[in-house]
């Protein structure tokens, strides 16, 4: 995924918290930052699918991974994901109406 | 039928087992951004369901030789909507190659496509249609759908089934 700066006024406690986290993982505390504003990103992907308001082919662009992995992120979330019963109701409609091939 | 696919639609119906038997009795329209999203992607990171979609596409489905340019008359329909690039390429074939639906699983994909009165088929519908047809049989349908069960929400699910069982009480009848 391709990185932009953006400057950010970050509360002392997340620093703080961002340096533990860096010690305790080896790893610089950009890094750990960038962890943390991560796994924050992946609650807020889960809440808005959940909610029916992005799709799970732009979550997986946003997250950088694949659709298979957000339907993995959804089941760790407990989040049911897909079509709802109206919806489905209205395919079943539509299916109904399609003439088949063959 | 020309149904246009996009990838949640591909992987839940072939998790389901039913993907084969639908592209028997529906051409199956899918782009190069969808097949990358529902097989590529999937095989690189080691999910197995993507080599069977693999399998499956290599046989059945259909990639329409030219994806004209109607970006913009998406992009206008679509504007309020975040669509990734395998539902826009979807919506695209959708109107380029005036397909009969498009199949999705997705939630705001779908109450996008029903605002613009786009026609959708969901994969639970399709195994219920199937069945409904005698294009399976109900014993592989109500397996079809408890494969399906994980990737699909609940009330879907219940309603599905209910429609399984009234189709089970009439046949007996």
């Amino acid at each position: 995924m391709s990185t932009k700066p953006y400057a950010l006024r970050i509360p002392q406690g997340l620093l703080e918290l961002a340096e533990l986290k860096s010690k305790m993982d080896h790893t610089d505390k950009a890094t750990a930052l960038r962890q943390l504003l991560y796994a924050g990103a992946e609650e807020c992907v889960v809440e808005l699918l959940a909610a029916g308001r992005l799709t799970v082919g732009r979550a997986a662009e946003l997250l950088d991974v694949s659709i298979y992995d957000v339907y993995q992120l959804a089941r760790e979330h407990g989040v049911e994901l897909g079509a709802t019963a109206k919806q489905y109701a209205a395919a079943h409609q539509t299916a109904r109406k399609l003439r088949v091939r063959g | 039928m020309k149904v246009a696919c996009d990838a949640d639609g591909l992987i839940k119906m072939a998790k389901a087992g039913i993907l084969e038997v639908f592209a028997q009795y529906a051409e199956l329209l899918i782009g190069p951004q969808v097949y990358r999203e529902a097989v590529e992607e999937g095989k690189a990171r080691g999910y197995p369901d993507a080599l069977d979609l693999e399998r499956i596409l290599k046989v059945h489905a259909q990639v329409p030789r030219k994806l004209r340019r109607t970006l913009a008359r998406t992009a206008q329909l679509f504007a309020d909507v975040s669509l990734g690039a395998g539902e826009r390429e979807a919506l695209q074939i959708y109107f380029t190659e005036q397909a009969d639906a498009v199949l999705s699983d997705d939630q705001a994909f779908l109450s996008a496509l029903e605002a613009q009165g786009i026609p959708f088929l969901t994969p639970a519908a399709v195994l219920v249609f199937l069945a409904e047809r005698k294009l399976i049989t109900l014993t592989e349908a109500y397996e079809a759908l408890e494969q399906l069960r994980p990737l699909i929400r609940s009330d879907q699910y219940e309603m599905a089934r209910q429609d399984l069982n009234s189709l089970t009480e009439r046949s007996s009848r």
